[in-house]
């Protein structure tokens, strides 16, 4: 008893290609790269006597003290007032129409957490605010 | 004398069976140029914002880490930030474009961020990117 048809003693080649591209094409998909998202900020230089002795007038002044996550008291000239996180965008926005040349000084406390400061920053930046000083309550302050 | 006919048959095929050491070549080069994260960092929760921003010069960047109780690293390596300014110092010797990512967990006190710039600052690093995501975790 012969075997009349032939067996074919090679492992088929054709679809090896498809294989690696699939892998390929798997591999480029799936692959994710650490992205660098946040928010930028560059830092005034250290010992700038100049702009340290400049008086800024009172009006052109506008705080925000960061004591918590839902604890934001914003003080501008005699007001003083507790705000929410979502109104400071709006808040910001009409008083820099008001006034451009209004300087923003956010002052979070030592124990605040970092996010709240992150917060009240991001709702700075959506209202286009440009000038921002930032700096760590101090003890005798707020 | 009519026999310029062609004796031999041109293969009209393309050759296909190198095709697969072509996908398998790129498959090995993309595998091998891929940098991976290389730092281990902090177990951190990064805060939410909007503002989000993609950065650029992703290799400019040197990574601080500060943690939830307040403990800062670079390289993977525990530093006061004193020896962070060092760092950032010495970095900023050979990389003058460089860019000061700081990931910090939501929680982390602002005052060890508040000390982070400060040394950032009489490093001479002025450059610095609050790490954030758009998204909410």
């Amino acid at each position: 008893m012969k075997r009349k048809t032939k067996v074919a003693n090679e492992i088929p080649t054709s679809s090896m290609a498809d294989i690696a591209f699939l892998l390929l094409v798997f591999f480029l998909v799936t692959t994710n790269f650490m992205e660098e998202k946040g928010l930028g900020l560059i830092l005034p230089e250290p010992g700038d006597a100049q702009a340290a002795s400049q008086k800024i007038p009172r009006k052109n002044m506008m705080y925000f003290i960061v004591y918590g996550r839902d604890h934001v008291v914003m003080k501008h000239q005699d007001e003083e007032r507790q705000m929410g996180v979502p109104e400071i965008r709006g808040f910001v926005e009409a008083s820099l129409q008001r006034n451009e040349n209004l300087i923003i000084s956010l002052k979070p406390a030592p124990d605040a957490p970092y996010a709240a400061m992150i917060n009240v920053l991001d709702e700075l930046r959506a209202a286009d605010a440009k000038r921002i000083s930032l700096g760590q309550l101090k003890p005798t302050e707020g | 004398m009519g026999s310029f006919k062609r004796r031999t048959k041109v293969d009209t095929t393309i050759p296909s069976c190198s095709l697969a050491d072509m996908a398998f070549l790129l498959l090995i080069f993309f595998m091998v140029s891929t940098a991976f994260k290389t730092e281990e960092g902090l177990k951190i929760v990064l805060p939410q914002a909007e503002m989000t921003k993609k950065i650029q010069r992703r290799q400019d960047i040197r990574h601080v880490w500060v943690n939830r109780p307040g403990v800062i690293s670079v390289d993977d390596l525990p530093v006061s930030p004193y020896q962070m300014a060092q760092f950032l110092n010495k970095e900023l010797q050979s990389n003058p474009t460089m860019v000061v990512g700081l990931r910090a967990d939501s929680d982390a006190p602002y005052s060890v961020v508040n000390e982070i710039l400060e040394n950032c600052r009489l490093a001479g690093a002025y450059r610095v990117q609050f790490a954030t995501m758009k998204e909410k975790p």
